[in-house]
């Protein structure tokens, strides 16, 4: 295994996505994955959830091609919605709407689809690149990890999940902890010992972690969903023919080239948020358009049509699809909520991601890459077609359209191991996650840590039974050291934080 | 009682650590204490309740420096709204429950869809029926013919 990527089985993988029925897939995945990201309250990862069920049967390049198509889908699909009726279909396209519906209101909406299509297939293209030279040599470095240094890594995962994904950190790393003791139920894998399972044979494999996923994802989504009723108005702007869409198209080409450096900065920015455990399209999209607004010479058009404000989070959102992956195959840790479906339902398959994947299984790499890429051109031309039906698609009352996705949910859950317990999983979790979000907890770091509990669990315990219980080697080894130091800042970066904020408001109040 | 919904956002995982600490401390503990199943739980549960700890301090003082409730005030939950949250959850138990007694998926999806979407878009007579009828039929064929999966 080399530092480079091998390009030889790059082209195999290439080879094997024109299969006739790998081409039927994407295709219909990635349609799948527009309609999904372009109805409000259906998100990638819930698409992927649900889809994981069905994709059981087959292989796992046929399951690839369907999670991936719906996955890149979904991402870009929110940006339809976003513009068009100013409904974000997915947290990834919430910046997208602040210009993209400005320049539709103003008769620029063909111009503002083209552009955030054109943005996206770049985003994309960006990220996966980042993602084949990356990987190979992160698996070398990764390879040298032991124990202490897998159990290091969770933490860091949680941590950093937490800390960017919640409002308040403290909250974050709870959930994240709260995910690690959700994985401890069932037979702990050391001494087979049934822990937290009360006697019920069911609990004794674990939860499940697919309908647990579609619980927390979902459920909250659709009770938040039904209880405020109200659908958008439609807007025109579209229509033109086919001329008119090459012309656009040709235009948002054009945008993208004269904004290269936007485009670099976006996708550079986007991929390594991907990256980052738990962290995805959503914090990506506001962090690129924040950066974008201060530096863009023309601050004050940003949030009145600006085609800036279209691009940068377009770009960004899509290019975090290639980062979510280089962890999640590189080091078993999901870069985000979709990829952590993807690799529960790699684990389905049989195989098991990390840095061992790229010598017993490449293979897989180089699909996910190949995917990636003609999934990339498929939500291109899929997305400019569809869009005028999406238009109207978007208008389903959520009181037809949620119920749709309950019955969904239940199939999707019960589909995993045929079991009726999982869709009480499913019920269960979705209540959990439904005060959680009421009480301001992110479900991200929850999935999270319910992923890497076995690792984190198994890890720990085995560092300690090689060291005799003592904790010096992870004071001894390097890379355990690199993570120490960094879990150790971002505690102590929190706490001066938290003590900064305090005098800060003594003072305020004093003033008062 | 909104005023101190953020002391609850803090109780509320310091007891489910105290839970787990239970289960764990009646773990078996053969060997070295690193080596008992109850180890990592009591570990991670451990640490979520001493952030629990902190985090109802943290909330607590802000409580004591604020004059005003912040942020739940803003857009408290109406009763009709509360309602129809928790409408679709009766039905998902309804739906649980049939699924989980064996009766037809076709019979159980199709009385959970007339029930809900009936309720939430009662003047679309004909738009609701046609879903109910394309989705359960249309699910059922497609997930047991295509996909395999034996639906009850």
């Amino acid at each position: 295994m080399g530092y480079l990527p091998s390009f030889s089985m790059l082209w195999a993988a290439l080879a094997d996505c024109f299969q006739p029925v790998v081409i039927i897939q994407i295709l219909g995945a990635t349609t799948l994955g527009i309609i999904f990201g372009c109805l409000p309250g259906l998100t990638a990862t819930m698409g992927c959830a649900l889809l994981t069920s069905l994709t059981y049967g087959l292989n796992v390049f046929n399951a690839l091609a369907i999670l991936i198509g719906n996955f890149i889908g979904a991402i870009y699909g929110g940006s339809r919605s976003a513009i068009l009726v100013n409904i974000p279909g997915t947290p990834a396209a919430a910046a997208t709407a602040l210009d993209g519906y400005e320049m539709a209101k103003q008769g620029k909406a063909q111009i503002a689809l083209s552009a955030a299509t054109t943005a996206s297939f770049v985003g994309t293209l960006f990220g996966l690149v980042v993602l084949l030279f990356i990987s190979p040599p992160l698996s070398n470095i990764a390879l040298g990890f032991g124990a202490q240094e897998y159990f290091l890594l969770t933490l860091f995962g949680i941590m950093v999940c937490g800390s960017i994904t919640s409002s308040n950190p403290i909250k974050g790393w709870i959930t994240g902890l709260f995910g690690l003791l959700v994985a401890t139920v069932g037979l702990d894998a050391i001494q087979a010992y049934p822990r937290y399972t009360f006697g019920n044979i069911q609990l004794n494999g674990g939860i499940a972690l697919i309908p647990a996923m579609i619980g927390v994802f979902a459920v909250p989504e659709i009770i938040d969903s039904l209880q405020n009723i109200d659908n958008g108005e439609a807007l025109s702007g579209l229509g033109g023919g086919l001329n008119q869409l090459i012309k656009d198209t040709k235009e948002s080409f054009v945008a993208v080239w004269n904004n290269m450096g936007l485009v670099l900065r976006s996708g550079g920015i986007g991929t390594l948020i991907g990256a980052l455990p738990g962290a995805g399209a959503d914090i990506a999209c506001w962090v690129v358009y924040d950066m974008e607004k201060r530096m863009s010479k023309n601050k004050e058009n940003f949030g009145k049509g600006a085609i800036e404000g279209v691009l940068a989070p377009e770009v960004a959102n899509n290019a975090v699809i290639g980062g979510a992956f280089i962890p999640m195959l590189t080091l078993a840790v999901p870069g985000d909520a979709t990829t952590a479906v993807i690799l529960a339902a790699l684990w389905l398959h049989g195989v098991r991601p990390g840095p061992l994947l790229m010598r017993e299984q490449p293979d897989i790499f180089y699909s996910v890459v190949a995917l990636i890429f003609v999934g990339a051109f498929a939500m291109m031309i899929i997305g400019q077609l569809i869009t005028p039906i999406l238009a109207r698609a978007v208008m389903i009352p959520k009181g037809q359209l949620m119920p749709i996705v309950v019955v969904l949910a239940v199939i999707g859950s019960y589909a995993i191991n045929n079991r009726v317990f999982d869709v009480l999983v499913m019920l269960v979790f979705g209540l959990i996650g439904h005060f959680m979000r009421k009480f301001d907890y992110q479900a991200a770091p929850l999935t999270l840590g319910i992923i890497l509990g076995t690792m984190s669990d198994e890890n720990l315990r085995r560092s300690l039974m090689l060291s005799g219980g003592s904790l010096a080697p992870y004071v001894q080894r390097p890379i355990s050291i690199i993570f120490l130091v960094v879990i150790v800042s971002m505690i102590l970066l929190e706490v001066r934080k938290a003590v900064k904020r305090r005098p800060l408001r003594t003072a305020a109040e004093t003033n008062n | 009682m909104q005023r101190y919904k953020p002391l609850t956002s803090a109780v509320a995982p310091g007891i489910v650590a105290v839970f787990f600490m239970a289960g764990a401390l009646r773990m078996p503990s053969t060997g070295a204490w690193y080596q008992s199943p109850g180890f990592f739980p009591m570990v991670a549960a451990a640490a979520m309740l001493l952030l629990s700890v902190i985090l109802f301090i943290q909330e607590w003082w802000k409580i004591q420096k604020q004059q005003e409730p912040v942020e739940a005030k803003k857009h408290p939950i109406s009763k009709p709204e509360l309602i129809r949250a928790l409408y679709i959850v009766f039905w998902m138990v309804l739906f649980l429950v049939l699924i989980w007694m064996r009766v037809s998926f076709l019979f159980s999806s199709a009385l959970f869809l007339a029930g809900t979407v009936f309720f939430y878009e009662r003047k679309r007579v004909l738009s609701n029926l046609i879903i109910i009828a394309v989705v359960a039929v249309g699910f059922y064929y497609i997930f047991t013919k295509f996909f395999f999966i034996p639906l009850p």
